[in-house]
């Protein structure tokens, strides 16, 4: 953009000079897996009956997965049951981790298949890895998401960045 | 309590709306003709009841320009007291075409965090505005802690 930032806003650092500062990089797939092995809040994301539903959820890296708890009965574990045995339902699990003061920070998008976890076995060592319900309650229900697919962006101060 | 405590409580449309002008980040997703649902966050401003969100070329701009279902989400969550809520609004999105309106959000708090060729903006017309409060987890924090009474945990 060319043009000038107009008035106002004096004792704050002028915008468009900040942005021009920052820089975008696409992460790969082992970068983004590091940034969020170490699970917190996450927002689950799927089609439900009214269109896109996304909501904040405690997860943690799992094997590999994105695993939390819901409850049983609950309206995301009712939209995502598909009704039918082998067929799983498309969702996304996006994570992120934004520094509002530094203007910086990185998104992870994960999309894949939102999987019920119903064996006994699972569940166990699933419960053995400290997937903690969030908010409390009654969440007995465990949801596994096996990622197809893992992008991310960050943003950050060019001086920062890798390449200078 | 004696009821679930754990359960989440709907928030009406009011305190949603008052939640959604206490935070700057929030999400938006749309599904493709795939149903490969998209979710990424975005810097946002309420303009009436509408959201509002500065984008370029790309997924976002694409799914607006195709008319698709978007959906809005922003929270603000206290792990460590896990506690919060969150608001969901729905509805379509469409790019702001009108001069007017451009130049007015162009002088809002949207300023982008990076260098964005040919951005624009793109706003949401809720039809569908819901909310939760996620109440403490049951432990050794007391409700108190947040703030006072009646105080919403933002």
């Amino acid at each position: 953009m060319t043009d000038h930032a107009h008035g106002g806003a004096h004792e704050i650092p002028d915008p468009e000079r900040e942005t021009q500062t920052r820089t975008v990089e696409e992460l790969g797939g082992t970068e983004c897996l590091r940034l969020i092995s170490e699970g917190g809040v996450g927002r689950i994301a799927y089609t439900g009956r009214f269109g896109p539903v996304v909501l904040p959820v405690n997860y943690k890296l799992h094997d590999g997965a994105i695993v939390f708890r819901t409850a049983p009965g609950s309206p995301m574990d009712e939209d995502l049951r598909t009704g039918i045995s082998e067929a799983e339902y498309l969702v996304a699990f996006e994570i992120d981790e934004i520094d509002m003061a530094a203007r910086e920070g990185w998104s992870v998008l994960i999309q894949g298949s939102a999987h019920h976890v119903d064996s006994e076995a699972e569940r166990a060592s699933l419960a053995q890895a400290g997937v903690e319900p969030w908010p409390g309650g009654e969440r007995e229900l465990f949801l596994r998401i096996v990622p197809s697919r893992i992008t991310g962006r960050r943003i950050r101060r060019a001086d920062r960045s890798a390449s200078g | 309590m004696t009821h679930d405590a754990g359960a989440a409580q709907p928030l009406d449309r009011d305190t949603c709306l008052r939640l959604l002008r206490s935070v700057v980040i929030g999400r938006v997703a749309w599904a493709d003709d795939d149903g490969r649902v998209v979710v990424l966050p975005v810097n946002f401003i309420t303009d009436g009841d509408d959201i509002a969100f500065r984008t370029s070329e790309g997924g976002k701009l694409s799914a607006a320009r195709e008319g698709r279902l978007f959906s809005f989400e922003a929270d603000d969550v206290e792990p460590g007291l896990r506690t919060g809520w969150s608001v969901l609004v729905s509805g379509t999105a469409q790019v702001v075409a009108d001069s007017a309106v451009v130049d007015r959000l162009e002088h809002s708090p949207l300023a982008p965090w990076s260098p964005m060729p040919a951005s624009c903006f793109v706003r949401l017309r809720p039809d569908q505005t819901t909310g939760r409060r996620l109440p403490l987890h049951p432990g050794g924090v007391t409700r108190e802690r947040i703030g006072p009474e009646g105080d919403i945990p933002c």
